[in-house]
């Protein structure tokens, strides 16, 4: 079935070209990080986790919010979500590979990779992370693939994806868990302390998964044709809105909390983000980026704000499309760097830390990376419909 | 049971006089504990900051010739195993002084870097001592993050070309893994206090087994107002002051 991966227009290889270069630009970054170490990163002491960790949160809700479309579609019989199951699992396999990546990248030592499954201490929330992450991917590409398989041949999808898909939810409910708790035994950070990390997580997660898979959803419609109802995306759309509904909701909680206990740690993370206070505590090359935190949560709240429209919803368009999208991008800077970054600042002084060439790199090498291996799932997925409707 | 097994080896190659003076410490497999509270010896330092004069680093100095500690200039990637820094800061307010006074791993009973360690490298050993095993270390940095006193250091670039005086006596660390006082645990094996506290000169740094009552931190910890490092945290510090 890969092979329709390697067919396609020019504007395909395009950008699988351009994806390419990319990627082979991370790992000419990833090359100076080996041989320099991480001195030649933006992280040091006072940011000790930099862009590479900041990702981690993010891509755990986002991995997770597959369940929320496989568990009713398999385990259910909700057969209206058929069409997005092989997508979302897809979507769910390409975060868990990504974050996968950025672990190892993390490192300082990854020739002792194997030592994440082999010297295992349970007691510790972080030895879950990768274990989990690799579990998570293996169930959600076989699900995804046996999903895909099926729709090629016309028949049901085997039974033991039931098996899979049961199998899949402890395993991913346990993914932004164990990326909360491994940031909670850290106490000296109030936005890491938090109960509703987990949840936040979670939440945002599902918001950002849906808004993408109704981003993938329409967009398929317009290259395959509109074989699949509008429906699909409407309910797709629907569930982005609650999701980022209550994302917002525990955005506010936290803020609301931080600020009426005023918690030293959580309120000054706060202000970093949203207020001037990082123009003077970036580095002069990011000053201009200052206000991206502000201006993403506010483009998140407006794009929930559009899903919760009926008429936008029943539309399904590009609008709603690109709700979907912004909404995801949004999730991923409040439960990515606004989260790890921000976090870790202390109110102190010191640094704040402005990721360096390498670590840019190989971030931007990561990220293609999997929007590499998630164009050719999709090219996949787009075949297997051309195919069933040339029957 | 991998330590014990490693210890096994180093064992045997010390008794076949292949490595006369092993430079591996070796470690009983019952060194480490299952309960930070047991009774037994839990070593801990007291630090008088009353006699500690500014301006004099002989502990940080003995520390890094004796563990072949990397010097390097930039501050964002140091590496320390004790560190001079202001009183106030340290302690709070209820510190008197504000001259900068010695500080350290403090070795914790209930230790937030053991928490955090995904591969068990950094652990707690029975003698209270929070040890790292610099060969299982894959450099993911949580326990800089999770130690609330910032002991931990990490080594960013090549640790040997910056090892101003080496020393022959402790092994060398590599790039990519943390270090952090090791209350000289190599030292004590021989009979011999740590470096910081046998060398200093006024003798403000003393060390033993907070267990005993009879030994000198306990009689100085009876006898005198003593502050830990963020006690509100609970994580229960070895290392006690004297302000």
């Amino acid at each position: 079935m890969f092979e329709k991966a390697l067919k396609g227009n020019a504007a395909y290889w395009t950008w699988i070209t351009f994806l390419a270069v990319l990627a082979g630009a991370g790992i000419h970054g990833y090359r100076i990080q080996s041989e320099e170490g991480l001195a030649s990163t933006g992280m040091g002491v006072g940011a000790v986790w930099g862009i590479y960790n900041a990702q981690l949160p993010f891509l755990a809700g986002l991995a997770a919010s597959a369940l929320f479309i496989l568990v009713p579609e398999r385990l259910m019989k909700r057969s209206e979500l058929s069409a997005a199951a092989p997508l979302s699992a897809f979507l769910a396999a390409v975060a868990a590979a990504m974050s996968l990546l950025f672990i190892a990248a993390g490192l300082g030592m990854p020739s002792r990779i194997p030592g994440l499954f082999m010297n295992m201490s349970p007691s510790a929330p972080a030895s879950w992370h990768a274990p989990a992450l690799m579990a998570y991917l293996v169930l959600s590409l076989s699900a995804g693939w046996a999903l895909l398989a099926s729709r090629k041949k016309g028949t049901t999808p085997p039974r033991w994806l039931r098996a899979v898909v049961m199998l899949a939810v402890p395993v991913g409910f346990a993914l932004p868990v164990i990326a909360a708790f491994m940031l909670a035994v850290m106490p000296t950070y109030g936005l890491w302390t938090s109960a509703m990390l987990a949840p936040r997580i979670l939440v945002s997660g599902l918001a950002a998964g849906m808004g993408l898979l109704m981003f993938m959803v329409v967009a398929m419609r317009r290259s395959a044709g509109p074989d699949e109802g509008k429906e699909l995306v409407e309910r797709l759309a629907g569930y982005t809105a609650l999701a980022g509904l209550a994302s917002l909701f525990f955005i506010g909680l936290d803020a609301g909390t931080a600020f009426l206990g005023n918690l030293p740690s959580e309120t000054y993370a706060l202000r970093l983000l949203y207020s001037d206070m990082a123009r003077e505590a970036l580095p002069a090359a990011y000053a201009p980026f200052s206000l991206l935190p502000s201006v993403l949560l506010v483009a998140g709240a407006v794009s929930v704000a559009l899903l919760l429209l009926p008429v936008v919803r029943r539309t399904g368009g590009m609008l709603a499309a690109a709700a979907g999208l912004l909404i995801a991008i949004s999730a991923w800077f409040d439960r990515g760097p606004g989260l790890i970054l921000a976090g870790q600042a202390s109110p102190d002084g010191g640094t704040v830390y402005a990721p360096a060439m390498p670590d840019m790199l190989v971030t931007i090498g990561i990220w293609a990376g999997g929007a590499l291996l998630l164009t050719a799932l999709l090219k996949v997925t787009i075949s297997v419909r051309r195919s069933r409707e040339a029957l | 049971m991998r330590k014990a097994g490693l210890g096994l080896i180093a064992g045997l190659g010390a008794a076949s006089g292949i490595l006369s003076n092993p430079l591996f410490e070796r470690v009983s497999a019952s060194a480490w504990a299952s309960s930070p509270k047991q009774p037994g010896r839990r070593w801990g330092m007291v630090i008088d900051t009353r006699r500690c004069p500014e301006g004099c680093t002989t502990c940080l100095d003995a520390c890094r010739r004796s563990h072949n500690v990397p010097t390097f200039s930039d501050p964002r990637r140091q590496v320390e195993w004790i560190h001079k820094e202001d009183g106030r800061a340290l302690l709070g307010t209820a510190c008197a002084t504000k001259q900068a006074i010695p500080a350290l791993c403090n070795h914790c009973a209930e230790p937030s870097c053991v928490r955090a360690c995904p591969t068990d490298s950094i652990f707690r050993r029975k003698d209270g001592i929070v040890a790292i095993d610099y060969h299982r270390c894959i450099g993911c940095r949580s326990c800089m993050l999770a130690c609330p006193y910032g002991e931990v250091s990490f080594n960013w670039s090549d640790p040997r070309p910056a090892i101003k005086e080496p020393t022959p006596e402790y092994p060398t660390r590599e790039q990519g893994v943390v270090e952090k006082c090791s209350f000289c645990s190599d030292r004590l094996k021989k009979g011999l206090e740590p470096s910081c506290s046998s060398q200093c000169p006024e003798g403000a740094m003393t060390f033993g087994d907070l267990n005993d009552p009879k030994s000198a931190v306990s009689r100085l910890l009876g006898s005198n107002e003593t502050m830990r490092r963020k006690p509100e945290l609970g994580t229960e510090p070895s290392v006690f002051y004297i302000i």
